[in-house]
């Protein structure tokens, strides 16, 4: 028979899921909406199905002949409530990280942005103050763009 | 001949402030609206120098936003 654990958190992102179980060590892949591991028991391959919007491990119940497929002395295959409590604890680091890199990413995008108003402000200002004729000095005072247009008239 | 002169401050977020010396009265709207184009103004504040002389030369300051 299969069972199935639950965890006190869910494994709700596919992506951060797969990191954790990289992190850990676990070869895993995406097989028709399931994460199959490289963890096998008396009822085949130990696989993460999702169920209403969060994965959950199903193996048998007794775990019997659990073992990894390349079992090796520094890799042993674990209980699986070791492992998902194992599993649970870098999802969360995973899915922190993944936080902080969303906000570095927007942080950066705003960033560019910001320095692209600057630049095609400066740009159209220049262009325009030349075409009509004035000559321009450019410096740069307190962090802003300081630019002196100046022309004489008749 | 007489010079006319504008000082643009265009600051971190790319908002720019101007300030006009040297125009006659209302040209210097005119030479800044030909300048920056259809930006959108926020404020413009006429120095001493715009009011006291409106047919002379004037001089004010504006701070336009970016659209």
């Amino acid at each position: 028979m299969s069972a199935v654990i639950k965890t006190l958190t869910p494994f709700v992102e596919q992506d951060v899921l797969l990191e954790a179980l990289s992190s850990l060590g676990v070869e895993c892949h995406v097989k028709n909406n399931l994460i199959m591991t490289d963890r096998v028991d008396y009822q085949g391959t130990q696989h993460f199905q999702i169920n209403d919007g969060v994965y959950q491990l199903v193996h048998d119940s007794d775990e019997l002949q659990g073992r990894l497929i390349s079992d090796s002395l520094s890799n042993k295959y674990t209980a699986v409530k070791q492992f998902l409590g194992e599993l649970e604890i870098a999802y969360k680091s995973t899915y922190q990280l993944k936080l902080i890199r969303a906000e570095e990413a927007e942080r950066l995008k705003m960033e560019r942005a910001r320095q692209a108003r600057v630049a095609e402000a400066r740009g159209k200002a220049i262009a325009q103050a030349k075409e009509q004729g004035y000559s321009v000095k450019e410096s740069h005072v307190n962090g802003k763009i300081k630019l002196v247009l100046t022309r004489t008239s008749h | 001949m007489a010079e006319e002169k504008i000082v643009l401050l265009i600051d971190e977020e790319g908002v720019i402030s101007a300030k006009t010396i040297g125009f006659k009265g209302e040209a210097c709207l005119d030479a800044l609206d030909k300048l920056l184009g259809p930006q959108t103004i926020t404020s413009i504040k006429k120095t001493d120098e715009y009011l006291q002389q409106v047919s002379a030369k004037s001089s004010i300051k504006i701070n336009m936003k970016r659209k």
